[in-house]
């Protein structure tokens, strides 16, 4: 196999999502995996700098542009969307044209695609014609960006998961006692869910599920912080503050017995995370968020050897498998929009809560969890990536700009892009 | 059995959250224009207490029996010169009791954010997060100073780990500074205090981000609003206010905004409060510095016309008119 110099771009400055801060943290260490048969060269960019270029020049991309192209790069990885690639590719394009050209691009993509029609455009027009990767962190994912390409045939949309942190996530009994201990369980079952609160991610629906599984005496953790993004897709907007309100009234309208068994915990730092995964029985997540095109929480529950229920929407559904514990819940794409089965959910979330406590066969799942999504395992899967060239991208085609609509969520271009994400779109 | 459709569901929440926050009518243009030449600073925000601006009362919704009003000190004084009855409950904040006139005293209560965490001397923060406009409406030079010093006094600038600043450049042309090194001597007070510590942040950085072990410091003198929008989104996000615990008052009541922050509301206390010309010679130099500021030559902000006759009963003109 050919030795790569390989350049990671990434912004320097962190993220504010927690999960994109994951995200990034995991892929550069999968490529620094890379080491041995390839260069692996870091090129950090700084956002704000990026951002003044933007209004009032481009000396900061054209200074860039240069050290690529004195680095004798090879394969330029952008790890993430920020800073703006499109004038990073243009300045490179005026500093050393011909270099330009034999370059090899590979972006990993992420749930926003769909959010920035017209930053992929733009980008889009500077790569025809040259050899470009579009790494999808999911199947459902990688098949939405292959419908926005011209020539889906050509397609330069690859499947390549986000890694996950294993060692971060491994079970420790010590801990599952200690929290169980804090959270008051005893021997009852607790199932968990971690991420952000929020519409699409479907907190509200899964409270009133949760009552209707009284019975199972089961206790509800839910680790995160309120948020106030509607559904910027669907042109849905939650006036800041209000998600707070209608969650905590949501919380309030529960029957005393289903309330009490409900804790919400807050925003909690990575370690204590960890200890709340070992502590948790199971975890559950009903989101159909538009930018779902892996799923970190989920992710981590599973490596931590969790059984997890989860919708089968977007990148959720790559977390199914021969060796996986994840049960997934159909999503209909109706005429009046996204529908969960609600007849598959809960009888299948009966059964995972019944579940006796404990921590049996959960080495093993995480084990097999991790043969998929760890950083080894995602770095291995990116080296296969590296050995092949992508074909000449043909450029993004009509669907990536053209004006969505909520009108009609049955013959709209909604559909036609997020059938893909309901499984509508496998081949 | 008709299961329910998310996406119909997501509609409904749409519908309600931009129902209760305010009633159906648009505000002006040239109001709208006002407020975002402060952006984010006064960006409307849900809350069961109904947050607004007085200015914008004459062209909101009647059915409302309350308002909580983030005005600062100028825009409330006007309100307060025009609004001759009280026809609706109101919330003001309480650094600003001294302006309530006796005749709104039983319509008023007052309110002050508060933050599950506080930190002071005894707490200190792992971080500080210093937020306002960099405009001399907002803040002068001066006030930015004797507020930096609090702070510094209080948390030791050694001890803070990241000093984070969202001050962006809102001069516009309804307040501008006489000099043209405003912005430079703002950002360089900052800088002699805290130096190195300092990570300048973008919006986009703030949305989403976690702040815990932070603590949160207005840079705001009062005259134009009393409740941030910045301070709310720092808040919510974990961050604490700088400030010592105090004990609740009698008859207070708490309205979460947060998991973490919320406002209190207290009653007015009964007492020589509405006389502020007495012998209190803070509420002194804060009239004086209050009419120095209402008169300020560079100020164009065209209070008179806003409240003119919005509040006068039984007039036809605006919606919160009295009946």
């Amino acid at each position: 196999m050919a030795k790569h110099r390989i350049g990671l771009i990434y912004a320097e400055d962190p993220a504010s999502w927690g999960s994109c801060r994951s995200i990034l943290r995991n892929l550069r260490a999968a490529y620094d995996r890379l080491a041995g048969d390839h260069e692996v060269i870091p090129l950090p960019l700084c956002k704000a700098r990026g951002r003044y270029d933007l209004v009032y020049g481009n000396g900061y991309f054209l200074e860039a542009a240069r050290a690529i192209a004195k680095k004798k790069i090879t394969k330029l990885v952008f790890l993430e969307r920020h800073p703006h690639i499109a004038p990073l590719l243009l300045a490179l394009k005026s500093v050393a044209p011909g270099y330009a050209d034999q370059l090899d691009y590979c972006f990993h993509v992420y749930g926003d695609f769909t959010l920035f029609p017209d930053y992929w455009r733009e980008v889009g027009e500077e790569l025809e014609g040259r050899r470009v990767s579009l790494l999808c962190a999911s199947d459902r994912q990688k098949m939405l960006v292959r419908s926005m390409e011209q020539d889906p045939s050509r397609a330069a949309a690859a499947y390549c998961p986000f890694p996950v942190d294993a060692s971060s996530f491994e079970f420790s009994q010590d801990e599952r006692e200690h929290w169980r201990r804090n959270l008051n369980v005893g021997e009852r079952h607790l199932a968990l869910y971690t991420g952000r609160l929020s519409l699409q991610k479907g907190v509200l629906n899964l409270l009133s599920e949760f009552h209707r599984q009284a019975e199972s005496g089961a206790v509800l953790a839910l680790a995160g912080n309120c948020d106030d993004i509607g559904g910027p897709t669907l042109g849905l907007s939650l006036d800041p503050g209000y998600f707070y309100q209608r969650f905590e009234e949501a919380l309030k309208a529960l029957p005393v017995s289903t309330r009490e068994r409900v804790q919400w915990l807050g925003n909690l730092r990575a370690e204590e995370l960890r200890g709340l995964y070992s502590a948790a029985d199971s975890f559950v997540s009903l989101s159909l968020y538009h930018d779902e095109d892996f799923g970190m929480s989920p992710a981590e529950a599973l490596v931590s050897g969790l059984p997890a229920l989860l919708s089968d929407w977007g990148g959720y559904s790559s977390f199914e498998g021969a060796d996986s514990r994840a049960s997934l819940v159909p999503v209909h794409l109706t005429e009046r929009g996204l529908a969960l089965d609600y007849d598959t959910l809960r009888p299948l979330w009966r059964d995972i809560l019944r579940r006796e406590p404990g921590a049996e066969g959960r080495e093993a799942a995480a084990e097999a969890f991790a043969k998929r999504f760890s950083v080894p395992a995602v770095a291995e899967q990116i080296r296969n990536l590296l050995g092949q060239r992508p074909p000449a991208f043909q450029g993004f085609g009509w669907k990536l700009t053209a004006p969505r609509t909520k009108k009609s969520l049955r013959q709209g271009l909604y559909r036609e892009i997020y059938r893909h994400y309901v499984g509508e779109g496998r081949a | 059995m008709r299961h329910p459709i998310e996406t119909e569901q997501w509609l409904l929440e749409q519908a309600r959250s931009n129902m209760l926050r305010r009633g159906p009518d648009a505000l002006p243009d040239e109001l709208r224009r006002f407020s975002k030449s402060f952006w984010p600073f006064m960006e409307p925000y849900y809350s069961p207490l109904k947050p607004v601006f007085s200015f914008e009362l004459p062209h909101l919704s009647t059915s409302q029996s309350s308002w909580m009003l983030r005005d600062g000190a100028i825009p409330l004084a006007w309100f307060f010169e025009s609004a001759t009855e009280a026809p609706f409950e109101i919330v003001v904040s309480a650094a600003l009791g001294a302006l309530v006139p006796r005749r709104w005293q039983k319509a008023t209560r007052f309110f002050e954010i508060y933050s599950e965490e506080n930190f002071h001397a005894g707490n200190l923060p792992k971080n500080l997060f210093l937020s306002g406009p960099v405009n001399p409406g907002v803040a002068t030079l001066e006030e930015l100073d004797a507020i930096l010093d609090r702070a510094v006094e209080t948390l030791g600038a050694a001890n803070l780990e990241k000093v984070f600043v969202y001050s962006p450049v809102r001069q516009n042309m309804y307040v501008q500074a006489e000099e043209e090194s405003f912005e430079f001597q703002y950002y360089h007070r900052i800088h002699l205090r805290f130096g190195k510590t300092i990570r300048f942040l973008h919006w986009q950085e703030i949305e989403h981000a976690s702040f815990h072990d932070t603590a949160f410091l207005d840079l705001n003198g009062g005259w134009l609003y009393s409740d941030s929008f910045v301070a709310h989104q720092v808040l919510r996000a974990g961050g604490g206010l700088l400030r010592a615990p105090s004990a609740r008052v009698e008859g207070s009541e708490r309205v979460p905004l947060s998991r973490y922050h919320g406002v209190e509301v207290t009653p007015v206390p009964q007492e020589s409060r509405f006389c502020p010309f007495g012998a209190d010679k803070n509420a002194l130099a804060f009239y004086s510095a209050l009419h120095r500021k209402t008169m300020e030559p560079r100020s164009h902000i065209p209070w008179p016309k806003w409240y003119e006759g919005a509040f006068r009963a039984g007039q036809k003109r605006g919606r919160a008119q009295f009946s």
